[in-house]
């Protein structure tokens, strides 16, 4: 996590190196595509986004809200330019065509998987699998999808401490949506401690800032 | 109410009426991401104008039949408020906003790789809150920024700027006196890095030299305005 | 456009809440957000006003221009206000005429105006029955972050009361806009059954039922406004009025602190 620069749309970043995310190369020159920060590692340079729409990729965990149904499928809203649709065959309980509502309904909030990404942009979800279940209770705030990687952190670094200083349950979408359970107080504090995380992303040492922000 | 043209625009010293240099920009003020709710958005001041830029997208796209298949659409919506000029303008979009709002999102479309977020919009709103001459190349340096600020992955920032004739002599930035009484207007943007023109207008009277010196001129003026637009960018971070 | 929807969760996350007197930006349930009002903001228009209340955001500009007075008040000037609520202020919003939402806006905060007799008609007259002062207020909604109604009325009463009539403009000596008192608005939500004031764009779309009073410098009350569906029992209503007439008086401070 070296010297991240910010750069914006158009900018030179580096020359002889591999461009990857979120950059385009020109005569062998690497220009940031967006309004971000710059990830140097030995062979590849990528810009990180600031800001960022959360594009459906399959394996993928996010929190979805049930926008509506028809008689075979939910459809969620992902925060995402896209929705994604859940087929009843890929819900883990037995389902009658036209009887959705029983289960699933508007509002409703779910970890759902992303299952396939069609070429007309069709996404679908499912929810038969380990750890995807509708949540009860807690409350949901959005981030910027690329600030997700820093609030889970390496090896789930940052999410502990979030979890073991406010004794809360959070989940962490990839689609930007946090889910946190917990005391009143603690979920305060918890939300601003995220919130803080999505704003200093860029910077160093976040993880012993968060603890300390915590601790006080 | 008309204002009097005056008898000259230019002084002995070949300064203008509010002190600028022939080649000279009016002030200006850019800052990013003002708005809670918008995705990306800017503020600027450029000389008495004061316009918002502000941007949604990609988003899923109303009506459905308008999206493509294969990419992002832009639209451009640019609307001046009733109060925004001397005499009180009726709301609703005139046959003025209209084509402005077109060539503005031509312009702006071209700096944007549309392909990533197919089947979707990116919504550009400009309010023009005080209006001075200038206002569609203001809206669209704001707009880009505005885009910037979203997080739309474009090709370059697009900076906007206008050259006018006054007195003969070809101007940079014109103003309102200027451009009641001035000879042409020629309102350019680009994309600085490669000085690709994306939106070019012209109206009045040149000789092809004149079209050329006001050409570049403008063009040094949008490279100006992209510093400004830089510098509101990196600034953000340091709030 | 789909109106974005809102998870259960969060709406009973926000009823927990507001059932301990608490709200998720940490106000209590009589507090205002904090309001930023900056007049003279626009050069162009006779007065003007760009004002904040949290983090929701308004520029009222005045135009005054002289026109023929309506048949029926030959020696009255005429006022019409006008709101828009622009398509960069929600996700919700598109691009348009004035809508339902906008039009009760521009209507409640013209009652204001009206009804407190905050204007004085007849000092606007130029010659009667041929010209008079058209005062135009007009409302752009710039960020939707809640209570539209209240942050227009704040914007538009500073816009006037630092507006002048442009008789050099014109070559009229004639009129003179007098604003006499001070009208403002103060909206409150009803949620899970407690009363709170000065919604978030979030609480209004849990609430079920919205109330606005207004009042002038006198304290009377110049104009009611319910909005939202829901019910409201008379003595809500009579604790949303004095409830209104409390914090309208401390709001008119500010106002007349800032212009």
């Amino acid at each position: 996590m070296s010297n991240r620069r910010t750069v914006i749309p158009g900018e030179f970043i580096a020359e002889g190196i591999k461009g990857g995310k979120n950059t385009y190369t020109e005569e062998g020159k690497v220009y940031s595509k967006i309004y971000g920060f710059t990830d140097v590692s030995e062979d590849i340079i990528k810009v990180l986004p600031n800001k960022t729409k959360y594009v459906p990729k399959p394996t993928e965990k996010v929190i979805g809200i049930i926008k509506g149904f028809d008689f075979r499928n939910w459809y969620l809203d992902i925060n995402s330019p896209y929705d994604a649709r859940l087929p009843i065959s890929l819900h883990p309980e037995y389902i009658e065509s036209g009887e959705l509502a029983e289960h699933l309904e508007i509002g409703d909030t779910v970890i759902a998987e992303i299952v396939s990404v069609g070429n007309d942009q069709d996404v679908d979800v499912k929810m038969d699998g380990k750890g995807l279940k509708k949540l009860e209770g807690g409350k949901i705030i959005e981030i910027s999808p690329s600030k997700v990687p820093r609030v889970i952190g390496k090896n789930a670094s940052m999410i502990s401490v979030l979890k073991k200083e406010t004794k809360c349950n959070i989940y962490v979408g990839q689609n930007g949506r946090v889910w946190i359970r917990g005391e009143v107080d603690e979920v305060k504090r918890a939300t601003e401690a995220i919130k803080l995380i999505e704003e200093k992303a860029h910077t160093s040492g976040l993880t012993d800032k968060i603890k300390e922000f915590l601790q006080n | 109410m008309k204002k009097e043209k005056p008898d000259s625009f230019l002084d002995e010293n070949g300064r203008r009426l509010d002190g600028r240099e022939i080649n000279e920009l009016r002030p200006v003020e850019i800052e990013a991401d003002v708005l809670e709710r918008a995705d990306g958005s800017c503020h600027i001041k450029l000389g008495d104008n004061k316009i918002l830029a502000a941007v949604y997208g990609p988003r899923e796209v109303h009506p459905r039949h308008l999206q493509e298949p294969d990419r992002a659409i832009v639209r451009y919506n640019y609307s001046m408020a009733s109060f925004s000029v001397s005499d009180r303008k009726r709301p609703g979009p005139g046959r003025r906003s209209k084509e402005i709002s077109k060539v503005s999102k031509e312009a702006l479309e071209s700096a944007i790789f549309l392909r990533k977020y197919p089947k979707s919009v990116i919504d550009v709103f400009i309010e023009i809150i005080e209006s001075a001459a200038g206002t569609r190349a203001t809206s669209l340096t704001a707009a880009s920024v505005a885009c910037a600020d979203a997080g739309i992955p474009m090709r370059d920032l697009v900076a906007s700027c206008a050259a006018g004739k006054i007195d003969g002599k070809i101007a940079l930035d014109i103003n309102e006196l200027e451009d009641n009484f001035g000879e042409a207007d020629v309102p350019i943007a680009m994309m600085p890095r490669t000085e690709d023109i994306t939106l070019l207008q012209m109206d009045g009277n040149l000789t092809r030299e004149e079209f050329k010196e006001a050409v570049q001129l403008a063009k040094k003026g949008c490279k100006e305005l992209y510093n400004e637009q830089k510098n509101a960018l990196k600034r953000r971070y340091e709030r | 456009m789909g109106s974005k929807i809102i998870a259960e969760i969060e709406r009973d996350y926000i009823y927990d809440l507001v059932r301990r007197g608490k709200r998720e930006d940490g106000r209590g349930l009589d507090d205002f957000r904090d309001i930023d009002i900056k007049t003279d903001y626009v050069g162009k228009a006779e007065g003007s006003a760009k004002v904040k209340l949290g983090k929701t955001e308004v520029v009222v500009g005045v135009k005054i221009e002289p026109g023929d007075p309506f048949p029926d008040t030959p020696g009255k000037g005429v006022l019409i206000s006008n709101a828009e609520l622009n398509a960069m202020a929600s996700p919700n919003f598109e691009p348009g005429p004035p809508g339902e939402e906008a039009t009760e806006i521009a209507r409640v905060v013209d009652r204001g105006l009206r009804e407190s007799g905050a204007i004085n008609f007849e000092k606007l007259c130029i010659k009667e029955g041929e010209d008079v002062w058209m005062v135009f207020v007009d409302i752009h909604v710039l960020n939707q972050g809640g209570n539209l109604i209240d942050v227009s009325t704040i914007g538009a009463v500073s816009a006037l009361l630092t507006a002048s009539i442009p008789h050099d403009d014109y070559d009229v000596e004639e009129g003179t806009l007098e604003v006499d008192t001070i009208p403002v608005s103060c909206t409150s939500l009803k949620c899970s059954d407690e009363i709170l004031v000065d919604p978030t764009y979030i609480e209004e779309e849990v609430g079920s039922t919205r109330l606005t009073v207004i009042t002038n410098s006198e304290d009377e009350i110049v104009g009611i406004q319910k909005g939202l569906s829901g019910t409201w029992t008379q003595d809500e209503i009579m604790e949303v009025v004095d409830k209104s007439i409390r914090e309208s008086k401390e709001i008119r401070k500010l106002i007349n602190s800032s212009i």
